[in-house]
């Protein structure tokens, strides 16, 4: 293993924000581990500022001049003495770069090394890696494409649709859809100018898209003496643009044998590379065939339901072995019990094309109750700025099977009330009812061909009308008082109805 | 004391409108919409939230003013509700047909910064060309014109933050 630092830290700055941060600080304060914030301008009131034990400005707002600036936080990191950085998932997660600055300013890099970290997150090297050791992968290009014509000439070779992917991508940023050669222009301008903001990288390549896939990705964890395990696998099948929605655990769409199969791949892509921390290797499955798609070599937004059935806390175990201890679970002893579901609740708007809705936030009423748990990293009162994910909060539900599992949801999510922005929750319990999802028959691009938009019911949009006459009403009635006030006629006015009210 | 009081309505939620009629009577209130009609109690819980209950049926909603319009949230639907005195939509609505035939506002759907433009006042643009890319949360969106037409104005300039409904472009159709 090239460079790999690791001691006893006890003093950590997570690079993130949002849910994550507050995430990984919650593991952290149980296991001793003081926690450092940094925050961009308008991070200064956001949740994980105030779950912190100390808390340091980035200065700006882009992600550019705070969460994706190296030279900021690596500064930041040594002048508080943090001897650790936690990267969350998304902003630096996967730059190699990153893991090395730490490497050579002493700090450790609670996640894989720097050359793990080079051979997955480039998408081509990681294909390569798979092939040689026997994983299937899907046809496309081995080299990134640079232009809009050459990915034409190349699409037309593998035959359309085929699927447009950042070089240095993952979570859907910089990914699109090709079905035809006219499309292939403006999707490509797109799609390379995300992967450009998303990851500093525009670089895209090409891969046949397979008709009717199920994503299910398998949760891996090694440690530095060598050992590797996988704690079994997740659908996230529920996504909309590519962007993951709903994920399950485990998967209803896999016998038990393709399973083995599945996590058996995945153990040893992980040893191939010598895979040292948490990371998830993730699959396209048809029927009974499955390809490698890409490691994703951080902690996962969705590793909750993967800690609901097995009962261990990831991040708990990436501070174990970040500190150069042997991991203290054997693959034997790492059982699942139920099923779990995440809810992603987004800033996005199910009855408007999920258009992005940041705001103030008004109020929020969070559900409970046994088998309910809820990462978030907002409260009532907090500005969803616009430069960052839409992501509010997670909603993990568990159950012993996975109808009652459904069952829950459909409760909690009904309990779950957020105000001042629109929310994606009236798209969750849409979802719940929809007869493909309960009996767990849906693929990759089942919202995308299935969902065509949410319309409010006559009555409910009746309830608006009402609601909004009435307070029409009472501010007109506030005015006139207001007004009447103000002249010298009112007062006696007021006189007299006190005058009435003592008399009552 | 019965302080009776009729009001002329126009509420807009969208591209849907409604003609309300509203009355209030000691502390309740009748609405007609169309052919139907509304026995509404009302308690505020606070500032803006309401307990109402329209004929017999409770609900809860949350009610600010947002600018121009009411911001309303009802079970976890938020919505953007305009309302308007009818008297006053009767002057509106001649100004606005005589100025404004013909011109199409662009406005941005959301919040959020303005990453590319590909047109100049003056171009001649194609229903549906994409006009600029505006970016919210990390996804970037085209926005394209509504019409065939001439770009009249365009008020926004590449890295522009802009509030959402805020002016984008004016397109005269041709």
């Amino acid at each position: 293993m090239a460079t790999f630092h690791c001691k006893k830290f006890k003093k950590l700055l997570v690079a993130n924000r949002g849910e994550i941060a507050v995430r990984i600080m919650r593991a952290a304060k149980e296991m001793g581990i003081r926690t450092v914030a940094i925050y961009s301008d308008c991070d200064r009131k956001s949740l994980h500022v105030r779950h912190a034990d100390e808390a340091y400005p980035l200065i700006g707002n882009t992600p550019e001049e705070t969460y994706l600036n190296i030279e900021k936080i690596i500064k930041i990191a040594k002048e508080c003495k943090a001897e650790a950085i936690h990267p969350g998932y998304g902003f630096l997660a996967e730059n190699e770069q990153f893991a090395e600055e730490c490497s050579k300013n002493g700090i450790v890099f609670v996640g894989p090394t720097p050359d793990t970290m080079r051979k997955m997150g480039d998408k081509v090297e990681a294909r390569k890696t798979a092939k040689e050791n026997g994983i299937p992968v899907i046809p496309g290009s081995e080299e990134p494409i640079s232009d809009p014509e050459e990915a034409k000439r190349f699409a037309k070779n593998i035959g359309f649709p085929v699927m447009l992917k950042a070089k240095a991508g993952g979570g859907g940023k910089g990914m699109r859809l090709v079905c035809s050669e006219e499309e292939m222009e403006s999707a490509f301008r797109l799609a390379s100018s995300e992967a450009r903001s998303a990851f500093g990288d525009p670089s895209l390549y090409i891969e046949k898209a397979i008709q009717k896939p199920r994503h299910i990705e398998v949760q891996i964890i090694g440690d530095s003496f060598g050992n590797i395990v996988h704690l079994w696998e997740r659908d996230c099948s529920i996504q909309r643009r590519h962007q993951k929605i709903v994920e399950e655990s485990p998967s209803p769409g896999i016998g038990d044998s393709l399973r083995k199969k599945i996590v058996d791949a995945a153990v040893k892509m992980a040893k191939a590379v010598g895979y040292l921390n948490a990371g998830t290797v993730e699959f396209l499955v048809e029927g009974e065939n499955f390809y490698f798609l890409e490691v994703n070599a951080r902690l996962q937004v969705e590793h909750p339901i993967t800690e609901r059935i097995t009962g261990i806390d990831l991040v708990k175990k990436q501070f174990l072995v970040a500190w150069g201890e042997k991991l203290d679970i054997e693959q034997e002893n790492i059982k699942r019990v139920g099923h779990a579901f995440e809810f992603r609740i987004y800033a996005e708007d199910p009855f408007n094309n999920f258009a992005p809705s940041p705001g103030l936030i008004r109020d929020i009423k969070l559900p409970g109750g046994f088998g309910v748990r809820v990462d978030s990293g907002v409260y009532p009162g907090y500005e969803v700025p616009i430069y960052y994910d839409p992501i509010l909060m997670k909603i993990i539900i568990w159950d012993e099977t996975r109808e009652k599992a459904i069952v829950k949801a459909k409760r909690a999510l009904s309990e779950l009330h957020i105000s001042g922005i629109q929310t994606n929750i009236p798209f969750h319990l849409w979802l719940l009812e929809q007869p493909d999802f309960i009996n767990g028959s849906y693929w990759t691009r089942f919202i995308d061909e299935t969902f065509h938009g949410l319309e409010e019911g006559e009555e409910e949009i009746e309830n608006f009308v009402i609601a909004a006459t009435i307070k029409y009403l009472e501010e007109t009635e506030r005015k006139k008082i207001v007004t009447e006030t103000l002249s010298p006629v009112s007062k006696w006015k007021i006189a007299g109805r006190m005058e009435v009210v003592k008399r009552l | 004391m019965s302080n009776a009081s009729e009001k002329n309505l126009l509420v807009k939620i969208g591209e849907k409108e409604f003609k309300v009629n509203v009355t209030k009577k000691g502390g309740k209130y009748i609405i007609s919409m169309g052919d139907k009609r509304f026995s509404v109690d009302c308690e505020k819980i606070n500032e803006c939230v309401y307990t109402i209950i329209a004929n017999e049926k409770p609900f809860e909603a949350e009610v600010e003013r947002k600018n121009e319009c009411f911001k309303v949230y009802i079970a976890n639907l938020s919505k953007d509700v305009f309302v308007y005195d009818m008297k006053m939509v009767s002057l509106f609505s001649k100004v606005e047909t005589v100025v404004r035939k013909g011109e199409h506002t662009v406005r941005a759907p959301m919040p959020g910064k303005i990453v590319k433009i590909f047109v100049k006042e003056g171009d001649i643009v194609k229903k549906s060309q994409p006009l600029l890319t505006m970016e919210a949360m990390k996804m970037e969106n085209e926005i394209r014109s509504p019409v065939d037409g001439k770009l009249k104005k365009l008020f926004v300039k590449s890295g522009q933050v802009v509030e959402s409904r805020a002016e984008l472009a004016i397109v005269i159709e041709e």
